[in-house]
């Protein structure tokens, strides 16, 4: 009878595999560097996101909030295709705007010397892809944050909303606390915007490094609803050092319709962004890890004051917003 | 540990890779020269077909070039480089919606294993074990063939591991026993098959 054991012990079996990578008679190995020089020489860009290769993220079937037994299939399920493809190029892009900024120690200074601000990464795209415009991405661990943010010419109008998740979830802004809860988990002094008042609901995220803490507003008469956010203001802050944070906590990609206006708000520097939808990512900073959230935003007002980086999102317009910023202390 | 030659290498490709930022599209040339194998072999042994094999490993190095603001001086390029390789392949494989047939095979060169000639016997057996281990490896999973290959057919480290397949280095361990524990049980099974076969054969 034959040794039913091929091979008794861990070492034989390793020393089996070493032996066997020795021999195994591949292809020949084409010359790849002519090809790929060629490739690049012609400007030929990756077939599709880089993003899905560097982070091997995983290709999460989207489903629904509150799935219900029973009952039709919402609309907004049949849009899920729509929103992958929108995630895909949008983080298409984002390999445009990492291509544009150098990221080598003495250029991360210089670069946020130029354009951006502490923690703060802000580059130009060529365009945002029609596909990537009507929507929101989905931030991870969200059960569905799929929020269609503008209609989209070849899909149906909606008839009805599903109860939309959490603004927490849906904008993966972290855990949700009460104001003076966050305040106790953070090093720094978490700013609040008095002429509005306290905020419906705060966040607190473990990244950046330091934390970052997110005050939610409703819409309201005075605050009406921004379609990127689906809340009426969003002011996120965090501790943006560059040598503890990392040389980028928060990117942003302008496509050519978009505006950028450099403005000073209490004392500090900052940037007004508006017009056509940008592209709103943050990085995670342990290793080299980008973090999978990625979105649209409009207009978003982004200034230092301190020791923080602050970003407020929503859909006023420049005046508003300036006023309400001075009032964040 | 990373010995001279390791670092040698590394810093290197530092340089290539900072060159290659600035627009070099010579020093990203050497780099694809000097990873273009391993990132064809490893394409290859997720996708089985060389032609594939060969688009995906291109498309990588095409990827990884736009991904280059991304890398971090300091790290090692090469895992960074095979976990992109990896993915591209994987992709390329569910995009193409079908499982490829890896056509393994084993070089009939005996100088491979440095030695010398076995006796007949001896190399018959040898033999045997390594068509079976062949067998056993063709039908893992892609993340446990990976882990395998890695380790045994390319020799990576344990930190080059973690890199490649992105996750923590503590974690390549418990993914490398686990592939090595799933791989002795299809090698036996085989073995098993393959007695009880000549049983029924010599009556």
């Amino acid at each position: 009878m034959a040794d039913r054991v091929l091979f008794p012990s861990e070492t034989e079996l390793e020393q089996a595999l070493t032996d066997l990578g020795r021999r195994v008679a591949y292809p020949p190995t084409p010359d790849l560097a002519d090809s790929v020089r060629r490739h690049l020489a012609d400007g030929r860009q990756p077939r599709q996101s880089f993003w899905h290769s560097v982070l091997a993220l995983p290709r999460r079937r989207r489903r629904p909030v509150l799935p219900r037994q029973r009952r039709p299939r919402p609309f907004w399920e049949s849009w899920l295709p729509l929103q992958r493809r929108a995630a895909l190029g949008l983080v298409a892009l984002l390999v445009i705007v990492g291509a544009v900024v150098a990221i080598s120690p003495e250029a991360r200074t210089a670069v946020a010397d130029r354009l951006g601000l502490r923690g703060v990464q802000i580059g130009q795209v060529p365009a945002l892809p029609a596909s990537a415009t009507p929507t929101v991405a989905t931030p991870p661990g969200a059960a569905s944050a799929v929020v269609p943010a503008v209609s989209s010419a070849t899909t149906p109008l909606p008839t009805a909303s599903p109860p939309p998740p959490s603004p927490g979830v849906r904008l993966g802004l972290g855990q949700r606390l009460t104001l003076e809860q966050a305040r106790g988990r953070v090093a720094f002094l978490v700013l609040v915007p008095n002429a509005l008042g306290a905020p419906d609901e705060t966040y607190l995220l473990s990244t950046p490094a330091g934390g970052q803490v997110a005050l939610v507003y409703y819409p309201r008469p005075d605050l009406p609803e921004a379609s990127t956010t689906g809340v009426g203001l969003l002011l996120t802050e965090f501790q943006a050092d560059i040598h503890t944070v990392g040389p980028i906590a928060i990117g942003k990609g302008l496509p050519p319709g978009t505006r950028l206006e450099e403005v000073q708000v209490n004392g500090g520097r900052g940037y007004w962004i508006d017009g056509d939808p940008h592209v709103f990512f943050f990085r995670d900073t342990r290793g080299q890890q980008l973090s999978e959230n990625t979105r649209l935003a409009s207009n978003v007002l982004l200034w230092e004051q301190g020791p923080l980086t602050l970003r407020l999102e929503s859909s006023l317009p420049k005046d508003a917003v300036l006023s309400i910023a001075a009032s964040v202390q | 540990m990373e010995g001279i030659e390791d670092t040698a290498i590394r810093e290197h490709d530092d340089v290539l890779v900072e060159q290659a930022r600035g627009g070099d599209a010579s020093a990203y040339g050497r780099l694809v020269e000097r990873y273009q194998e391993v990132a064809f072999r490893i394409a290859y042994l997720i996708l089985g077909d060389a032609a594939e094999a060969e688009d995906a490993a291109q498309e990588a190095f095409i990827k990884a070039y736009y991904a280059l603001p991304g890398f971090h001086i300091g790290a090692a390029f090469r895992p960074w480089l095979l976990r992109i390789v990896a993915n591209q392949a994987r992709n390329q494989r569910r995009a193409g919606g079908r499982r490829g047939a890896l056509a393994l095979r084993v070089s009939v060169d005996e100088r491979a294993s440095g030695g010398a000639a076995p006796s007949p016997e001896v190399g018959a057996v040898a033999e045997e074990r390594r068509q079976a281990l062949l067998q056993a490896i063709r039908g893992l999973r892609d993340d446990d063939r990976l882990v395998v290959a890695y380790r045994y057919f390319f020799d990576l480290s344990e930190a080059e591991m973690a890199g490649a397949l992105g996750c923590a280095r503590g974690t390549v361990k418990s993914r490398l026993s686990r592939a090595l524990g799933r791989l002795r049980e299809a090698v036996t099974s085989l073995g098993i098959a393959e007695a009880d076969r000549r049983e029924v054969a010599d009556g």
